[in-house]
């Protein structure tokens, strides 16, 4: 394989499995290979982007957090990486060490740029993680095994990290100017979080299923994220633009922006005037 | 051939790098196998962000590689869930020695 960054050859902590991983349709592989990279270049970015909070936090156990939650997603990146090259797989995306190892970035638009402020890390940390997290479950019991035991030691590290995520939502929430700000952060990356499930239907998730890759469909990924966030903000008097249905027994949330959609890297394309 | 039980005594002397506990009693070895001269560790760690992965597993390496008759190391990371119920009575002691309770 030619092109690969400098410095990256080295991100593999050790083999995950010796033996080589097959699956039968192409489709299917190459849908794992994007959402490796997906869960790859969240963890990556979220903790880079939390890491420069680390000498920042409004509180010094804020600041001690930031610096933990970072070992945390630098870890799980670098956990999650090297199956990119385990799978029989031409030329996949390289492992993150540095943040323009590669042009081409799989994780949300909201995490392109350090985060400006404190509600920033706080939307980050309440809304993209919980979203990831979906992800990983639904590889949890996934067929290829390196990436479900990956998949269940993170979800197990991450129970910390969600609990301290809520509980700076309440923090940033108590009061009326917190609230107004993280109300704008959430105006800003819930319809990127809502679309990152992907369409209804979509060919890559719906053979990841019919190979035993991943257990939940968009629709189900989707709905499992806003049963975990919506009644935190709404509770924290977070205004959320969904309702729910209960004859359903589903989240109604209107019109997604498709448009900006770019599904192969799984974020908005946002223009830089609006971001 | 070396013995599961005499490649694990081995590893009894292998520190982790931020305390003085070996990682047998640190609970991070989750396997050993020993096919002739080749031995297969199992290996998982503290956390996902630990800085010392690939210092564990040259020290790892570079102890079995002192046994007579130990030509070839194979360290697989299984990820298994760790935590403090994991580290052996002995390695409680030693970690209350040194004021990590």
């Amino acid at each position: 394989m030619t092109g690969r960054p400098e410095g990256t050859d080295k991100v593999a902590p050790g083999r995950g499995a010796e033996n080589e991983f097959l699956v039968e349709s192409d489709d299917a592989l190459a849908a794992l290979v994007n959402v490796i990279a997906v869960i790859g270049d969240n963890e990556y970015f979220l903790g880079r982007r939390v890491s420069e909070w680390a000498d920042a936090g409004p509180l010094l156990e804020s600041t001690a957090a930031c610096a933990a939650i970072t070992q945390d997603k630098l870890g799980h990146s670098r956990a999650i990486y090297p199956l990119l090259e385990e799978l029989p797989w031409p030329n996949p995306p390289t492992g993150l060490q540095g943040e323009v190892d590669r042009a081409r970035r799989y994780s949300v638009s909201f995490l392109d740029d350090p985060l400006p402020s404190w509600s920033n890390v706080v939307a980050a940390l309440a809304l993209v993680g919980p979203a990831v997290n979906v992800v990983l479950e639904s590889v949890e019991n996934s067929r290829y095994e390196a990436l479900a035991r990956r998949a269940h030691r993170i979800l197990d590290e991450e129970k910390l990290t969600s609990a301290y995520a809520e509980s700076l939502v309440r923090q940033i929430a108590y009061e009326e100017r917190g609230r107004a700000l993280l109300q704008e952060r959430v105006n800003d990356l819930f319809p990127e979080m809502l679309c990152w499930f992907g369409p209804e239907g979509e060919e890559g998730i719906e053979a990841l299923r019919a190979e035993g890759l991943a257990s939940m469909s968009n629709e189900e990924m989707r709905q499992r994220y806003l049963d975990r966030i919506v009644p935190l903000l709404k509770g924290c008097g977070v205004e959320i633009p969904v309702e729910r249905d209960e004859s359903e027994g589903r989240w109604e949330y209107g019109d997604l922006p498709w448009n900006e959609w770019n599904q192969l890297q799984r974020r908005l394309e946002r223009s830089k005037a609006t971001a | 051939m070396h013995t599961v039980e005499e490649v694990r005594d081995a590893l009894r002397e292998v520190l982790d790098p931020e305390y003085p506990i070996s990682l047998v009693d640190l609970g991070l070895i989750r396997g050993i196998e020993v096919e002739g001269s080749k031995a297969y560790i199992k290996l998982t760690y503290t956390c996902m962000g630990c800085p010392a992965m690939d210092m564990i597993q040259d020290d790892v390496r570079d102890r079995l590689l002192e046994m007579e008759g130990i030509d070839e190391v194979d360290i697989e990371v299984v990820w298994e869930t760790w935590s403090r119920k994991d580290i052996t009575p002995l390695g409680k002691k030693q970690l209350k020695q040194v004021g990590v309770v």
